[in-house]
């Protein structure tokens, strides 16, 4: 059966051809699929291929039908191996997840740096993300005075 | 360059803290000053997905309030709890808490019976005191409360007062900053109970004692409706309570933010929701029933007084009422299908008034122009 394939270029000029049904996840995409742009190729700009491939890697799992069906438990395993990379590579799906406009990937990518933080000291906090403290000691502990209500 | 939380965009960043659970927030807050300005004006935990049973809330210990986290877990360790001492509230001698929409009202006794009414949001950290309506006002503790809100686009939150001494309703607007009388009333034969209404969706949920004849009675629940400012019909409970008079125990609760839940303890301890709740209609459906006597280990006297429902661990927890023979001292129970039991204690007096909570962004500051800031959506 043949499937109508659209190919995306990454910022670093690699093209991936990929069914338009898996692309369309990304609203963005399927945007630009409504209004017939999509001849050429979809260049995008802000996603570099190392990015793109983890990107079609997800909407190619999640492009669940009669021909892939999987169960929502085995869906959240995947998710949990899919998303054991670099910090930075996480936020870099962010950003891609974002521009993209795929909302479950947005989410799931969002969760799991808030999964980082949930549990954490301040210091951990500030030491995983290397954040600098910008608060003087008094003012850290005002802040922490001003919060000690909240249920930890 | 490769990106870093601290190089991400704020408004993504701010999707990253919306995720994190309120229970981190102290932390979260007092990581960098970006975060906690973010806080103030993005809800942490605002689309956060509730992993396990973790329930927050206040209450009231004697007369401080207290913030409550309760962790229910599987295994052998059922229940987690961590209870603190709210510190903004030291001095004040607490006597009623109600929640609405991320605020907290309460009522508390500064010096020789000089009652305050007080409104806050903890999220914020503002607080509203609450004029008094005139200069002797030391019947304040004995009135019957309710808070809410109407179903206008800001949201004007409100307070109602059934005076004890006069017998007449008042009415409160945090818009306004101002009371005005309201001409409502019961019908002679129902009273209203004087503590523990409750919030749902902005109107207010009261215990109700109607009086079929002398000397016999039976519970109801009745609505007040803060949009329309009047109570609904009589509501209709799941149980008879037609005659027992006083000897049956009933409580009403919130189940998420959706749904009234009913407890009523006679022989059994019986435990509704809500399918349907509106001002003038409700329906139920059956929770859970236990029979106490039955339970091995279960003390002989035991009143059930605030209680959470987790649906999705199929269990209740009920706190336990002071009693004459104090034998419930901070203890409190959690009942499951099938007979199954545990209990727990928390502090050194029974706990009252729980409520849980959802924060919001609702400001309590007024303005230069007298109007309250509007709420952000």
């Amino acid at each position: 059966m043949s499937s109508k394939m659209i190919v995306l270029m990454s910022s670093d000029g690699q093209s991936f051809e990929v069914e338009e049904a898996v692309a369309i996840q990304s609203q963005t995409i399927a945007h630009m699929v409504e209004d017939d742009c999509v001849a050429d190729g979809i260049p995008l700009a802000n996603v570099e291929s190392k990015i793109l491939v983890k990107v079609i890697e997800y909407c190619k799992k999640y492009h669940v039908d009669e021909a892939n069906p999987i169960s929502e438990e085995d869906l959240n395993k995947w998710d949990e191996k899919f998303m054991d990379l670099e910090q930075s590579t996480i936020f870099e799906l962010i950003l891609a997840a974002n521009y993209l406009n795929i909302k479950s990937l947005f989410d799931l990518t969002c969760q799991t740096v808030a999964d980082m933080i949930k549990g954490k000291t301040p210091e951990e906090i500030r030491s995983t993300f290397n954040i600098e403290n910008d608060f003087t000691p008094e003012e850290e502990e005002a802040v922490r005075k001003e919060n000690q209500w909240a249920f930890e | 360059m490769t990106t870093t939380m601290s190089t991400l965009p704020v408004v993504l960043v701010d999707e990253i803290l919306a995720r994190v659970p309120i229970t981190s927030l102290r932390s979260l807050r007092s990581t960098c000053k970006k975060w906690e300005a973010s806080s103030k004006t993005n809800l942490v935990g605002g689309k956060a997905t509730a992993r396990k049973s973790s329930h927050v809330g206040f209450i009231l210990i004697g007369d401080k309030i207290c913030s409550m986290k309760l962790d229910l877990n599987g295994g052998d360790d059922f229940v987690d709890t961590s209870v603190n001492q709210v510190s903004a509230f030291d001095g004040f001698a607490i006597s009623q808490l109600f929640h609405c929409d991320g605020l907290l009202f309460c009522i508390s006794n500064n010096h020789y019976s000089n009652y305050t009414l007080m409104v806050c949001n903890m999220y914020l950290g503002e607080t509203r005191l609450i004029q008094n309506r005139s200069l002797f006002e030391s019947y304040q503790n004995f009135c019957s409360y309710a808070f809410g809100y109407d179903s206008s686009k800001n949201r004007n939150h409100k307070i109602l007062r059934n005076n004890s001494v006069s017998g007449g309703y008042e009415i409160y607007s945090l818009k306004s900053d101002s009371w005005k009388d309201l001409n409502v009333d019961l019908e002679k034969s129902i009273h209203l109970w004087r503590l523990g209404s409750v919030s749902l969706k902005g109107n207010a949920y009261f215990r109700v004692i109607k009086v079929i004849e002398e000397g016999v009675w039976e519970y109801n629940l009745l609505c007040f409706d803060f949009t329309r400012e009047s109570f609904g019909k009589l509501l209709s409970l799941p149980f008879e309570s037609l005659g027992d008079e006083g000897e049956g125990i009933m409580v009403i609760s919130c189940v998420r933010d959706d749904h009234l839940a009913v407890l009523y303890q006679r022989d059994t301890l019986g435990i509704w929701i809500s399918t349907e709740i509106e001002p003038n209609k409700v329906s139920w459906r059956e929770f859970l029933q236990v029979d106490l006597a039955t339970l091995d280990g279960f003390p002989d006297v035991f009143i059930a007084g605030r209680f959470i429902v987790d649906e999705e661990k199929q269990v209740v927890v009920v706190f336990g009422q002071e009693t004459e023979l104090d034998l419930n001292h901070g203890n409190a129970f959690i009942f499951g299908r099938d007979g199954y039991f545990t209990s727990f204690t928390v502090g050194d007096a029974p706990p009252e008034d729980f409520t849980s909570y959802v924060p919001s962004l609702v400001s309590l500051q007024i303005d230069k122009t007298g109007k309250r800031k509007a709420r952000d959506d």
